[in-house]
């Protein structure tokens, strides 16, 4: 009896070994995404076209991803950084240049918006941009009164009528809340003179009577429930919350602010860059890249997607702004040893 | 030459069975003593390398220097430091405060109610951390459970302010911690002579006095040993104070986890960050263990 279980043991393991064997046929892509920022149903449509498994993990800041990669065992295929990441990750040798020749719907592409972003990808050598935005503020009308936010400025942050509520959150993300302080005293944010950083902490030390946590996430269950009032926001996690809940508002402050385009890019580590580049191209097509704006919300670079798009999307302001408020937003930029001054600003405001 | 005792012909025997008993022994605690080698050992004494180095952008540069310690006790950071201390040793009082009652109580219980506490008290870790703090988040918010229900009782006019708040840190802290405290205290108690507090009774003592000179005495190790489990990793303590509480009570672990992943990237601040906790937390158990040891010399004696 003891020999025929061990028979028994002995077969199930062998025939779980060959199981677990016979799932590797199928080729496997990792991909290291934002969260709630590629439209779920395209990964079973790619698996399924491509018979493949995707590997899907998220992050919710570029550092968060940078450190993942920079001291993860897991080898990732494609991920989806900042403009002034991809500069990072491309200065540390781990970027893959692009062979266009794989990607026909590399054609789609908006030019203008290629030529933007050579001030951080010279070439357009190791990145294709994604998706772009624009930072601004998101609040309750439920709870905060229509005066308040008439004068839709950044300085709304410090109003008194938020004053030992707890109901202000800041991403958690230097460049953007030294950013906003910088573009309100009419800097451009990646300016890091002593006079343009003496102004922004001065601001800053206003605004921070009333922040209550920096966070690049939770607003989006927060303020909708009440718990954050009004919050330092992207404009497409802003339209997806406004989506579901009529109370919630969102704007893009006079001042100006700053324009951000997270890009595809190729891991030198990749295990699998046919695939990859299947997928790049896969996105670049005209109607799945519309089906991926639809759900997002956030502005395509894809021309072709775009005219695709009904109007409502294709007209809205908070998704595709006037030339005219362009000229006020600033594509954050590498900024090298620089960047320690902003952050001592931030962290001096976060220990404050 | 060896003499063998002539008393004990067994004594080679003796002498063999001793050496294969050791050898045995190393062999079975070798793979816990690797492990700990080269997943605490080493990571450590890379952590202490680090804490002396120069920061970079993205990396460290190797040149030596006491920056990151004199950075370490500059005012914003002991103040840090004064919050982290004072969340884990307030988590640790109060989980101990509600944790000796359910664990007197279990250890007291009949054999079926015991197990069946005792599943209720393991069944949280289960359960993932974050979806517990997630579900605190719903619990607690502005329009959360407990808001609509004492709105719906007229017990409160308006929804009280109880998320991203210093109360919200406790209350998770707590919920979180409070197994830790309840099972090493439910094992000292559980091993009680119950018949001294039955003898204390007939020799004149009140309820009260025979729990401060008998059961509170005996259940000491349990007290320590739920202290520690509570107090050390209560002071590290990220997630919770991340998820529930603000920007005005930064601990440390918020502060080492920015310094770790910001860019600018800190690593020898956050690797001296987390050793000066580290001898802190020594020298505070080395404290308490010598006054045990005190202690249990002095009741021997």
């Amino acid at each position: 009896m003891k020999r025929g279980n061990i028979i028994v043991l002995i077969m199930v393991i062998v025939l779980l070994f060959f199981c677990g064997s016979c799932s590797k046929n199928k080729p496997v892509l990792y991909i290291f995404n934002w969260s709630d920022y590629i439209d779920p149903d395209l990964i079973k449509e790619f698996e399924q076209q491509n018979k493949c498994t995707i590997k899907y993990s998220t992050y919710d800041s570029n550092e968060n991803m940078l450190t993942k990669i920079m001291s993860s065992r897991e080898a990732f295929d494609l991920v989806f950084p900042s403009g002034d990441h991809v500069t990072i990750m491309c200065d540390a040798g781990l970027l893959e240049p692009l062979d266009l020749t794989k990607i026909p719907n590399y054609r789609n592409l908006d030019n203008n918006l290629l030529l933007k972003a050579t001030s951080f990808d010279p070439g357009n050598k190791y990145s294709l941009p994604y998706f772009w935005g624009l930072t601004g503020i998101i609040y309750n009308q439920r709870y905060v009164p229509e005066s308040v936010v008439k004068s839709q400025s950044w300085n709304i942050l410090a109003d008194n009528f938020f004053t030992g509520k707890n109901k202000v959150t800041m991403l958690d993300d230097a460049r953007e809340v030294v950013g906003a302080a910088l573009i309100y005293n009419g800097y451009d944010l990646n300016d890091t003179s002593a006079e343009a950083l003496a102004a922004a902490e001065k601001t800053l030390a206003e605004w921070d009577k009333n922040i209550t946590q920096f966070d690049s996430d939770s607003y989006k269950n927060e303020v909708p429930d009440g718990t954050t009032w009004l919050a330092q926001a992207y404009n497409g996690d802003a339209l997806q919350v406004m989506e579901n809940n009529p109370d919630i508002k969102f704007f893009l402050p006079v001042e100006g602010t700053s324009l951000w385009m997270d890009n595809i890019v190729m891991l030198k580590s990749s295990k699998n860059k046919e695939l990859a580049y299947k997928f790049i191209d896969f996105l670049l097509n005209a109607e799945i890249g519309k089906r991926n704006t639809e759900y997002c919300r956030y502005a395509t670079p894809n021309k072709a997607a775009n005219n695709l798009l009904p109007d409502t999307i294709k007209n809205n302001a908070l998704i595709y702004p006037s030339e005219e408020y362009l000229q006020k937003c600033y594509m954050i930029n590498a900024l090298g040893e620089n960047v320690k001054k902003i952050d001592k600003l931030f962290e001096a405001i976060k220990l404050n | 030459m060896k003499i063998i005792p002539y008393d004990n012909p067994n004594y080679a025997l003796q002498m063999a069975a001793e050496r294969r008993k050791n050898f045995t022994s190393w062999i079975l605690t070798a793979p816990a003593l690797l492990w700990l080698i080269f997943f605490f050992l080493v990571p450590y004494i890379i952590v202490i390398i680090y804490s002396f180095l120069t920061a970079d952008i993205y990396d460290v540069k190797f040149e030596f220097t006491l920056d990151a310690y004199r950075q370490s006790f500059t005012p914003a950071y002991l103040h840090t430091f004064y919050l982290s201390f004072r969340l884990a040793l307030l988590t640790t009082v109060l989980c101990l405060l509600l944790g000796f009652p359910v664990a007197y109580y279990i250890a007291r219980a009949k054999d079926k109610v015991k197990n069946t506490l005792l599943i209720f008290i393991i069944i949280p870790f289960w359960t993932n951390l974050i979806i517990r703090i997630f579900s605190w988040r719903i619990f607690l918010a502005y329009n959360g459970v407990l808001n609509n229900l004492l709105l719906s009782l007229g017990l409160i006019s308006q929804p009280l302010e109880i998320m991203r708040t210093d109360l919200a840190v406790i209350l998770v802290m707590v919920y979180v911690y409070l197994p830790y405290m309840i099972l090493p205290l439910y094992s000292v108690l559980e091993k009680l002579d119950w018949s001294l507090l039955n003898a204390s009774m007939d020799l004149g003592a009140n309820e009260v006095k025979s729990f401060f000179r008998i059961t509170l005495p005996l259940s000491k190790e349990g007290i320590f040993a739920g202290g520690l489990l509570v107090f050390i990793p209560a002071l590290g303590s990220y997630l919770i104070p991340q998820l529930v509480g603000n920007q005005k009570s930064l601990y440390l672990g918020q502060v080492i986890t920015y310094k770790v992943k910001n860019i600018p990237r800190n690593w020898p601040m956050a690797s001296a960050l987390s050793l000066t906790l580290l001898l802190i937390v020594a020298l505070f158990l080395l404290v308490i263990y010598f006054l045990y040891r005190k202690s249990k010399s002095r009741r021997q004696l």
